[in-house]
């Protein structure tokens, strides 16, 4: 993880970051997201420590050896909450915001729910699993977003190319 | 069983692949040339893995506003998947290519002007705010593009390489890319892919086309190419 002065730390697909907020102080970014769901969680009462996954695909494939923990629901879900614990944060105190799992193409040949929504409903399971609350979401549709999230605050401010840029 | 990685691919697999899609490309560069009026060449293609996060950068990165066409390819039926393709257009190309099609096309009011669709940012057009005529314009020549291709790749391989309809999107690249390399690779950390550059004589109007071979049925296709010697 390598923050230049104010600038957002980048989230990469299948990436897990957990830092305090003081070595993250532009936010934890991610930009172009799609059908893949943004999982940020933050300690709500010291507002010291935080992270974001960028979650791909709602499990492992039967079969399919685990490179990268980050880039399935609840394993990524599971790294992170790990990590913001081993951080200093309080399980309890710990809050969720989840954006993205839109549909980029309006039909995809496959019948039931799209990828985006299953990756939603599968980083909710992982979330309660934990027994951690979703404080906000901004998910599905049809529009990719980009997403900046600060620790401190637990804000996340969210653009996309043909909305008003909003926050959670 | 499935691997992190797309099959390796040997230097003569790569060059097989890509003469077949060199053949895809020129295809392509006619097809277009003749819908539009002008002289679009395609070069020739490059054939490479990339990790799936660097995908985005060839079309302008993750937030790069793209007008794209994407269709699924199979071998003739959906149990049979060979990959997808994406025709991807910078907005203000998609404009160009669309006064080339439609010359005289009608320009709606003010937020919906010739170029205001394709401009950056917040005026940028949902598919939805197109007019009829100009998205069946696009979905006509991502399909027209597509057939192209794929017919040559198909007399190349003697294997079916049928698209789907087109779809159309407009939006981030990254937002874009991220469903298809994702739902074709099932998480693979890379994603093999045939990138042909396509533009005309002017330089005005550029476009890209990525095929993206599903890579579990990859091998099918480079056995066939074996069997065919080349």
């Amino acid at each position: 993880m390598a923050a230049r002065p104010g600038l957002p730390v980048r989230v990469r697909m299948g990436e897990v970051v957990a830092c305090l907020g003081n070595q993250a102080p532009g936010g934890l970014a991610i930009y172009g997201l799609g059908s893949c769901v943004a999982v940020f969680v933050y300690d709500k009462s010291s507002g010291r420590v935080g992270g974001m996954a960028h979650v791909l695909l709602p499990a492992p494939l039967a079969g399919s050896p685990l490179t990268s923990p980050g880039k399935f629901a609840p394993t990524a879900v599971a790294a992170l909450v790990d990590e913001i614990c081993q951080l200093g944060g309080s399980r309890q105190a710990l809050r969720a915001k989840l954006v993205g799992g839109a549909q980029m193409f309006p039909f995809t040949g496959r019948q039931g729910p799209t990828l985006g929504e299953r990756n939603v409903t599968a980083v909710q399971e992982a979330l309660a699993s934990e027994g951690i609350a979703i404080a906000g979401m901004d998910v599905g549709g049809s529009a990719g977003r980009s997403l900046v999230a600060r620790i401190e605050s637990g804000m996340v401010r969210i653009t996309s190319l043909r909305q008003d840029p909003r926050e959670l | 069983m499935r691997s992190a990685e797309p099959p390796r691919l040997g230097p003569e697999e790569l060059e097989a692949l890509r003469r077949v899609s060199a053949a895809g490309a020129e295809n392509a560069g006619l097809a277009i040339s003749v819908l539009t009026g002008l002289n679009v060449r395609c070069s020739e293609p490059s054939v490479r893995s990339l990790q799936v996060d660097e995908v985005p950068a060839l079309l302008g990165g993750d937030e790069a506003a793209v007008v794209a066409m994407h269709m699924a390819v199979t071998g003739g039926s959906p149990s049979d998947p060979r990959g997808s393709i994406l025709i991807a257009l910078a907005p203000d190309c998609a404009g160009r290519l669309l006064d080339a099609l439609c010359p005289g096309r009608t320009q709606g009011p003010p937020p919906y002007a010739p170029y205001a669709p394709y401009a950056y940012g917040r005026g940028l057009a949902a598919p939805t705010d197109l007019s009829e005529m100009e998205r069946s314009g696009l979905l006509e020549t991502g399909n027209i593009l597509a057939a192209a291709y794929l017919t040559a790749v198909s007399d190349k391989t003697r294997l079916n390489f049928v698209p789907s309809v087109p779809h159309l999107a407009v939006d981030m690249a990254g937002a874009l890319i991220d469903y298809l390399v994702v739902e074709l690779n099932e998480g693979r950390d890379s994603a093999l892919l045939i990138d042909t550059r396509m533009q005309d004589a002017s330089g005005e109007l550029s476009a890209r086309i990525l095929m993206l071979p599903d890579p579990a049925t990859l091998p099918d296709v480079l056995q066939a190419l074996r069997q065919r010697g080349m």
